[in-house]
């Protein structure tokens, strides 16, 4: 398309044309801006309201640790020790139970000791210890006897010859 | 007095919280504001509801709108925005049929013509209906139309080119189907 092509669409376009704002529209317009303007001080300038934000943040974030921190002392303010004992620590002679020996049947029994009250402590601990060496002893008799290769830290594997466990 | 004496002028009653500012800006923008925005809604009240949004938020930016280096630009920044918003927020609602192209009244033609011509410009992507509408009604060069759009001179000149061609082909098609 030519320049001439253009300018002969320019002019039809010329021919017609936007509307223009009328005095209606100005004053319109203009007393909804002075109304703005009145609501929004220019002070409210965009790093005060940051400066704000960031002041109101910090007082939050200092009432959040002090609170928790009154908050925690009163909680365990609620709990004082105890002046009697909990519990008694039974010397282990040989043979006893021992606390390295791990099994579940054994740390309950330990753990019924630890929450034993303290009246009559030194009877149940008794009684508990005596209860506790009779089921290990039920319970050691009721162990299979292994066989003799296992004894000796060999396996009986499935298809291995006899004459390699000789 | 000149167009840099008026924008300093501005700038002052703006640095100064002076609300005469606002009537500056009127008198010297309101009308390149109110053709950009009908340009790009192709809807003359929806440009006037928009142009007054454009000066709620200039009020709001005055003190950027203060420090601002080009005036036209900032402000053809902001109603670029609120045009945006307000397309978006007539998507919801019917438009109005009120035309934002009229006839000019030293011309004898009716307004069949003019609404042809603005159904053509509604036609082309608003890109290119901004530029052709803005060198033809408000006589602005290439230069001036590349710094309020924030466009290269080559880009305002080859939508202007673009949207012309296009123009001239709707308005041939519906002349021979007139026919």
């Amino acid at each position: 398309m030519s320049r001439s092509d253009h300018e002969q669409l320019e002019t039809l376009l010329r021919r017609c044309r936007p509307a223009e704002p009328s005095a209606g529209l100005k004053t319109h317009v203009l007393t909804a801006a002075e109304t703005a303007w009145r609501e929004h001080p220019a002070e409210s300038a965009s790093w005060r309201i940051a400066a704000w934000r960031l002041a109101g943040s910090v007082a939050a974030a200092v009432l959040v640790v002090f609170s928790a921190g009154w908050g925690s002392d009163w909680a365990l303010s609620r709990w004082q020790p105890s002046p009697g004992r909990v519990c008694i620590q039974m010397k282990s002679a040989p043979g006893d139970l021992n606390e390295n020996d791990d099994l579940p049947w054994r740390r309950l029994a330990r753990i019924n000791v630890i929450i034993s009250p303290p009246e009559d402590t030194l009877d149940q601990l008794l009684w508990y210890r005596q209860s506790m060496q009779r089921l290990f002893e039920e319970e050691m008799d009721r162990v299979p006897v292994r066989q003799e290769g296992q004894r000796q830290g060999r396996m009986d594997l499935m298809g291995t010859p006899a004459w390699t466990l000789s | 007095m000149t167009e840099n004496a008026v924008d300093n002028q501005i700038r002052l009653a703006l640095a100064a919280d002076d609300p005469a500012a606002l009537e500056l800006i009127w008198d010297r923008y309101a009308r390149d504001l109110l053709v950009y925005l009908q340009a790009l809604l192709c809807s003359r009240s929806d440009a006037e509801e928009t142009l007054q949004e454009v000066f709620v938020k200039l009020v709001r930016k005055r003190r950027h709108l203060a420090k601002a280096v080009n005036l036209r630009a900032y402000l053809f920044q902001i109603a670029r925005h609120e045009a945006a918003t307000s397309a978006k927020r007539r998507r919801r609602q019917p438009a109005d049929a009120e035309p934002w192209l009229v006839a000019a009244e030293a011309v004898t033609y009716d307004q069949g013509v003019a609404d042809d011509l603005a159904r053509a410009l509604a036609a082309l992507p608003q890109e290119q209906r901004a530029v052709i509408v803005l060198k033809v009604y408000r006589d602005q060069t290439f230069q001036q139309i590349s710094e309020v759009l924030g466009i290269s001179q080559n880009t305002a000149a080859s939508r202007y080119r673009y949207g012309m061609d296009k123009l001239r082909i709707l308005l041939r098609s519906w002349s021979h189907e007139s026919q």
